[in-house]
């Protein structure tokens, strides 16, 4: 039996290495386009979507990113289906994930409506703005910026920091006015942890922006939505996590409609990868307590980095 | 930021339970319709607007495009009569739909507990949230 640094050792290789394969091996393999070297029968490439998402999910909640981030860059750049419908998938993956997880984390005070609303509101709105630029855009343009964010989403990964309990002495006007704070049980600590926030305004500008970039690329954009809450509002890190489901729920089914209007959502694709994400993220859920979830964020990081770099390579039209 | 030494746990606010709990009856049906309407479009169990293999032959082309040689179901098309609606991919789009339709349910729901916990501002806010959410879902922004 191997002792734990060896059992994480081991857990963050088998992911490294797929990783690596994933660079290596040329992209017409996977018929990531018309030009497929690989041919296979419709149901093969649902069962392999099916079997994709499971596994995706399991990183994801090992690394603690939501699913839509990994699923569109991976997804769309080894599979041959067209970008429009990995994006729709991956709101509609995003949204269940959320919607599924929400009620428990409301129950215990963790996601927090009058800190979500406000601003699920602003990005709702420009969630369908992004949809609607994403699905007008030439395909080509779309893949490279996709490409440009999921880089810029590892390094931010990377480098960003997170703050359990923040520290806010002075919540803003805005906040104030609206009563938005709360008070929550810790149990890892066993107390009530009471928070209030700070620069509400200029978090709303962010959630617009955060809202047309999940639109436009079908992500979940829990990656952005958790460092706002809690680096610059100073909402501690799990209310964060929590509300951040919230918000990309009522973003995701805004922006999802503009997909199924353009065509761009299939039930063959949308819904296996949901099944497939839902169960991996309930496997993922359960390996929490016993895998190194740093040296899995590394890799799942990695991962993501290198798919940001096939998506900016398809764009480019290599 | 201030931590209390206490084992009681702090309430939760009545309107944030009542979309817990509108949340979590919901999200089971539609996984569970998710599920059955996906098995019946796959399994062929009802007859199909647009066959899966047709699907399958043009899912490497833009949406536009797809839908230009296809006409598969968009928006709200597949009830448009009694026949497009009895199909098996028909019946698949409409369990995504109920998906997208969750937080409309809740928030509709939710939004008189603001009023009546005295928090008529969120009142207000759910239900702009509902305009936005239904104007999304009227197609009007696409056409």
């Amino acid at each position: 039996m191997l002792p734990p640094s060896r059992k994480s050792l081991a857990a963050a290789f088998a992911p490294a290495c797929l990783a690596l394969l994933l660079f290596l091996v040329p992209s017409t393999l996977f018929a990531a386009g018309p030009q497929a070297a690989f041919e296979a029968a419709w149901y093969v490439w649902v069962l392999l979507l099916f079997v994709f998402s499971f596994v995706l999910g399991i990183f994801a909640v090992l690394a603690g990113v939501g699913g839509g981030v990994l699923f569109v860059p991976i997804v769309s750049s080894f599979f041959p289906f067209h970008l429009d419908y990995v994006r729709g998938a991956g709101l509609m993956v995003a949204l269940s994930g959320a919607i599924s997880a929400g009620a428990p984390l409301m129950r215990k005070g963790l996601a927090d409506l009058k800190l979500g609303l406000p601003m699920a509101l602003i990005g709702s709105m420009s969630s369908i703005a992004g949809a609607m630029v994403g699905l007008a855009l030439p395909a080509q343009t779309v893949q490279l910026l996709l490409g440009i964010v999921i880089v810029a989403i590892a390094v931010i990964m990377l480098l960003s920091g997170k703050s359990g309990y923040p520290v806010v002495k002075v919540p803003d006007a805005l906040s104030k006015a609206l009563h938005i704070s709360g008070i929550y049980y810790e149990e890892s600590i066993g107390k009530e942890i009471s928070w209030q926030v700070h620069r509400t305004p200029l978090s709303f500008v962010f959630f617009l922006m955060i809202g047309f970039i999940g639109g436009m690329f079908g992500l979940g954009a829990g990656f952005a939505n958790v460092p706002v809450f809690n680096l610059l509002m100073g909402v501690p890190l799990k209310v964060s996590v929590a509300t951040s489901g919230l918000v990309l729920s009522i973003n995701g089914a805004a922006a999802a409609w503009v997909y199924m209007f353009k065509g761009a959502m299939l039930p063959l694709i949308a819904v296996p990868s949901i099944g497939g994400m839902m169960l991996g993220s309930k496997i993922g859920a359960r390996l929490l307590s016993r895998v190194n979830t740093g040296s899995v964020r590394v890799i799942v990081v990695s991962m993501l980095a290198v798919a940001g770099f096939r998506s900016l390579l398809k764009g480019f039209g290599i | 930021m201030k931590q209390q030494s206490t084992a009681a746990r702090p309430p939760v606010h009545h309107e944030q339970l009542a979309y817990a709990g509108v949340l979590d009856r919901l999200s089971h049906l539609a996984m569970l319709f998710l599920a059955g309407g996906y098995m019946t479009y796959v399994f062929r169990l009802l007859p199909q607007k647009v066959g899966i293999a047709d699907i399958a032959a043009n899912w490497h082309l833009r949406a536009s495009e797809m839908q230009a040689r296809l006409d598969a179901p968009v928006g709200w098309s597949f009830i448009a009569s009694p026949e497009s609606f009895l199909r098996g991919d028909a019946l698949s789009y409409l369990s995504i739909i109920l998906v997208c339709m969750i937080p409309v349910a809740c928030l509709l729901w939710t939004a008189p507990s603001f009023f009546r916990e005295k928090r008529p501002v969120f009142g207000i806010i759910a239900i702009l949230q509902v305009v936005i959410l239904a104007v999304a879902s009227s197609g009007i922004l696409v056409r």
